[in-house]
């Protein structure tokens, strides 16, 4: 246990506090419980070592993050297993769908569940492996906006990547799952599978 | 369309002075807290009022809270918490003047 007068006093607060927040970003990193546990291990113990690299008041949460990813890829690189970019970023700007702002997801659904309320019906199981799924960049970035609430600025610094880059990741991993939880949802019956036919589509002012 | 149609032929101003093209493109930053204060208010009314651009907005609603109710279930297990402390205690005695 961290006694009150470690001098390394704080750490208790700041960052084991945050195990948590480590543990799910670190499940959805590793994809197994078991991998996850040894991460959450070592992340928590490289933090400690390096806890004087820490400026109090920083965001620790964050810092957290960055060394779990830090470790998880170290450890992937050398497992090698490899995810892939789907298309290819090279850092450029896309609020950028590349003109494709229209949801595609949306425009499958038309007259069916427009709003999206069938993804009330897709279990969490599913969720969590189309999640898993997502090539790691996406994947990193998705969780960290999604559920930890970082800012584009906060997962470009913790990623390495300009925020540019991030959106990028943002908007492609989300496109990515909703088309996925769609697919799921039509396939198992929760929404019927559009018949196309004329007059569909979409208006734009 | 008809209504839109004719809004535009007579100087009708889109919702929130932006058309639905930016507004959609917008939908990401804007759902993210990420837009700047110059242009949030735009967007933000333009989704308000454009009854076809809403349900992009209530699509993108629905599928986040879908995932975040879906991610924040685990918590760290007793067991793992209590080895971390162990593994932290023991650090600490091996190197006790470690700063």
């Amino acid at each position: 246990m961290v006694s009150p007068d470690d001098p390394k006093i704080g750490f208790q607060e700041e960052a084991l506090a945050h195990m948590d927040a480590v543990y799910r970003f670190a499940l959805r990193l590793a994809g197994s419980a078991d991998e996850a546990e040894d991460l959450v291990q070592e992340t928590f113990l490289r933090a400690y070592r390096s806890w004087d690299q820490y400026t109090t008041g920083t965001r620790a949460k964050s810092w957290l993050f960055t060394i779990c990813r830090n470790v998880f890829l170290r450890q992937r690189e050398r497992g090698r297993r490899h995810d892939e970019i789907v298309q290819e970023e090279s850092g450029r700007d896309l609020s950028e769908s590349g003109g494709n702002v229209i949801n595609p997801v949306w425009v499958s659904n038309l007259g069916r569940d427009p709003e999206g309320e069938f993804f009330d019906s897709i279990v969490d199981d599913q969720v969590l492996s189309a999640i898993d799924a997502l090539p790691e960049e996406y994947r990193t970035a998705v969780v960290l906006s999604d559920l930890e609430g970082l800012s584009y600025q906060e997962i470009g610094e913790l990623m390495e990547v300009p925020v540019g880059t991030v959106k990028s990741r943002l908007f492609r991993g989300r496109r990515q799952l909703q088309k996925v939880l769609y697919e799921y949802a039509v396939e198992m019956g929760y929404i019927e599978e559009r018949v196309p036919g004329r007059g569909e589509g979409e208006e734009e002012s | 369309m008809i209504v839109h149609a004719l809004k535009r032929l007579f100087g009708g101003r889109p919702p929130g002075g932006i058309r639905c093209q930016e507004a959609l493109a917008r939908i990401n930053e804007f759902m993210d807290g990420e837009l700047d204060p110059s242009e949030a208010p735009s967007v933000e009314e333009h989704f308000k009022v454009c009854t076809r651009c809403y349900p992009h907005l209530k699509l993108e609603r629905e599928f986040r809270s879908r995932l975040q109710s879906a991610l924040q279930h685990p918590r760290v297990p007793d067991q793992l918490r209590n080895r971390v402390l162990q593994i932290l205690a023991s650090e600490r005695r091996e190197d006790p003047d470690a700063t």
